[in-house]
């Protein structure tokens, strides 16, 4: 199985990447940052509840209409997921507005998803709430809150993995249409 | 976009908004530390103050730990100088032997100028430029993981949007100070190829790398003084904004500014992890280790194989009349002009050899290096990131920008007659 990482930049998907796999990395580039510093990738193979499966870090991207060479890299990764594998869309809970256009274009490309909603923590603070039920229901797919660079919530996430869902993009629009 | 796409989006961020007003509410709190900081430094003058102060900091840091500490007083004495261990011990190993002119070269001048691939090449390469290479990097990675870098995209985005490329352009260029490697292979973050051209075509030309700065340090700094060091950033600087506003105009200026979107929406301040901060600047270190640094060692055993089969004298005669003419620099900064197309850091330091060199020659001669060739390795990248054609595009662009930049101070100087 695969399980592929993917989200904007800056939302502690490497710390995640790392959580997931926990071993040292084995790679030949690194991972960064805020409109990035590159667009290679990490990749790692490990065992989740006695499977062997096989992590991929994806560029830091805002959608996948591949506008740069992040995006088209994205998309080019992801032509190897399967129904088996995953996509877990990580989103940043202090900026969720960004977070979701990714979250609806990878819906709409019909890729099995879950989603985590991390630095739960970050948005506690700023005095955000989050609910993470109602976000459920709406989007149809699994959701976890994470905080990843404490680890909380991860094994929650690697328990749901499994829950995977595609989403319906049409009934998604047409379902807020009208009710914003 | 055509239009269908658009309306497309437009659903989709009427969507979003729906979902975010259903699950997400703010609630009234005390603002913590990193609240305040974040407040205050959203604001402009405050974010430049920050951005010049951080700038200054990092460079003095180059200057007392990378510089003088590490490369001066830790490396260069104990390790790559005259009489100690390491010196003995080459010494031993190959004084008269046929590889001795290619390892180890004449050590009675010092290290930086004895040329020999055991010699110069490890002390440049381990002494010179690995220090700056770590202290860059140790900045990098904390201020990323600070979340600082989208503060200065946003701030840089003003700027950089009126030379044709979007803010996102400064955290390439920034790694490119590093080194050109890694800026180089960045620049595919950039939307689209017209912004990625501009942008490696500047990284190219008026970035230079710790590699040439800390040599441009040892030479121009401690031969003539900061004042020259000062002029040849305000030289860079202005050559970054003046060839990317001709690249602009040239290539079809349209707005390259990033989306509301994204400004809207900045990453908070964050405490970062230690380990991931660590474990990130190990994978840099490694990877300029293993990805950069072997290249550096076979620039100098290249010019090194050229300068002993006289190749060099050969090119130096060729071209030598024309450059001291249009350049006005002395006929012995020729030879080192040409090895400058292999290595930059070794031809800065043949400068110091050069009897009565003076500063502006010196200036001149380190300003065209900068611009009109990158390294070895920064091409080896460069043609894999924008292609042959491009490449070729950038290169031609590069040798004309050096001929021009340095005709110019060669005019300037005989104007206002400064030597």
């Amino acid at each position: 199985m695969k399980i592929f990482l993917a989200g904007n930049p800056n939302v502690g998907k490497s710390v995640l990447f790392n959580r997931l796999t926990s071993t040292t990395v084995r790679t030949h580039a690194f991972v960064s940052n805020y409109p990035g510093t590159t667009v290679d990738y990490f990749v790692s193979s490990t065992e989740i509840k006695g499977k062997k499966v096989e992590v991929i870090d994806l560029p830091g991207v805002y959608s996948l209409r591949s506008t740069n060479e992040a995006e088209e890299v994205a998309l080019k990764i992801l032509k190897d997921c399967g129904t088996e594998d995953v996509v877990i869309n990580v989103i940043d809970a202090t900026r969720m507005r960004n977070g979701l256009f990714l979250t609806l274009d990878l819906i709409e490309r019909g890729y099995p998803l879950v989603i985590a909603v991390n630095m739960m923590d970050m948005a506690e603070k700023r005095g955000i709430e989050i609910d993470l039920n109602t976000l459920e229901s709406i989007m149809q797919v699994p959701v976890v809150g994470t905080v990843a660079i404490k680890g909380e919530g991860i094994d929650k996430l690697i328990m749901r993995i499994e829950e995977k869902k595609v989403g319906n993009i049409e009934e998604l629009v047409n379902g807020c249409r009208g009710k914003g | 976009m055509g239009v269908e796409e658009r309306d497309r989006e437009k659903d989709k961020w009427a969507c979003i908004d729906y979902i975010v007003k259903r699950t997400v509410k703010f609630r009234e709190r005390k603002a913590t530390l990193l609240d305040k900081i974040d407040e205050i430094t959203l604001n402009p003058v405050v974010n430049l103050a920050i951005a010049f102060v951080l700038l200054y900091s990092i460079f003095i840091s180059f200057l007392r730990i990378g510089h003088i500490f590490l490369t001066e007083g830790l490396i260069g004495k104990y390790i790559f100088a005259q009489q100690t261990f390491y010196d003995v011990w080459i010494h031993r190993i190959f004084d008269n032997t046929p590889l001795y002119e290619i390892l180890v070269g004449n050590t009675n001048q010092g290290y930086l100028y004895s040329f020999g691939l055991l010699t110069t090449g490890l002390y440049i390469a381990l002494g010179v430029v690995l220090p700056a290479i770590f202290i860059f990097y140790a900045w990098l990675t904390i201020l990323e993981d600070i979340g600082y870098l989208p503060r200065l995209t946003m701030l840089a985005d003003t700027v950089l949007s009126k030379i044709g490329m979007s803010g996102t352009a400064i955290v390439p260029t920034i790694l490119g100070i590093g080194c050109n490697v890694p800026g180089m292979a960045a620049s595919r973050i950039m939307d689209g190829s017209r912004q990625r051209f501009i942008l490696a075509t500047v990284l190219a030309i008026a970035v230079p790398c710790t590699a040439q700065l800390s040599v441009a340090f040892r030479v121009i700094g401690g031969m003539f003084g900061l004042k020259y060091l000062f002029f040849l950033f305000l030289i860079l600087i202005f050559l970054y904004g003046i060839i990317g506003l001709v690249l602009d105009k040239l290539m079809g200026g349209k707005s390259s500014r990033l989306s509301e979107e994204l400004i809207a929406e900045i990453p908070p301040y964050r405490r970062p992890m230690l380990r991931n901060t660590l474990s990130k600047l190990g994978m840099r270190m490694r990877s300029f280790f293993f990805g950069a640094l072997p290249w550096v060692i076979v620039g100098v055993l290249i010019v090194n194989v050229l300068y002993l089969s006289g190749v060099l004298d050969i090119l130096e005669t060729l071209i030598g009349p024309f450059l001291t003419f249009w350049l006005g620099i002395p006929e012995e900064m020729v030879g080192a002009l040409i090895i400058g197309f292999l290595r930059k850091d070794v031809a800065i330091a043949f400068f110091a050899l050069i009897p009565d060199l003076t500063a502006w020659q010196a200036l001149t001669g380190v300003v065209i290096l900068m611009i009109y060739f990158p390294c070895v390795a920064t091409f080896v990248i460069m043609l894999k990131e924008l292609g042959l054609l491009n490449m070729l595009k950038s290169t031609a662009l590069m040798l004309v920008v050096a001929f021009v930049v340095g005709g110019a101070l060669h005019g300037f100087s005989l104007l206002f007659e400064i030597f």
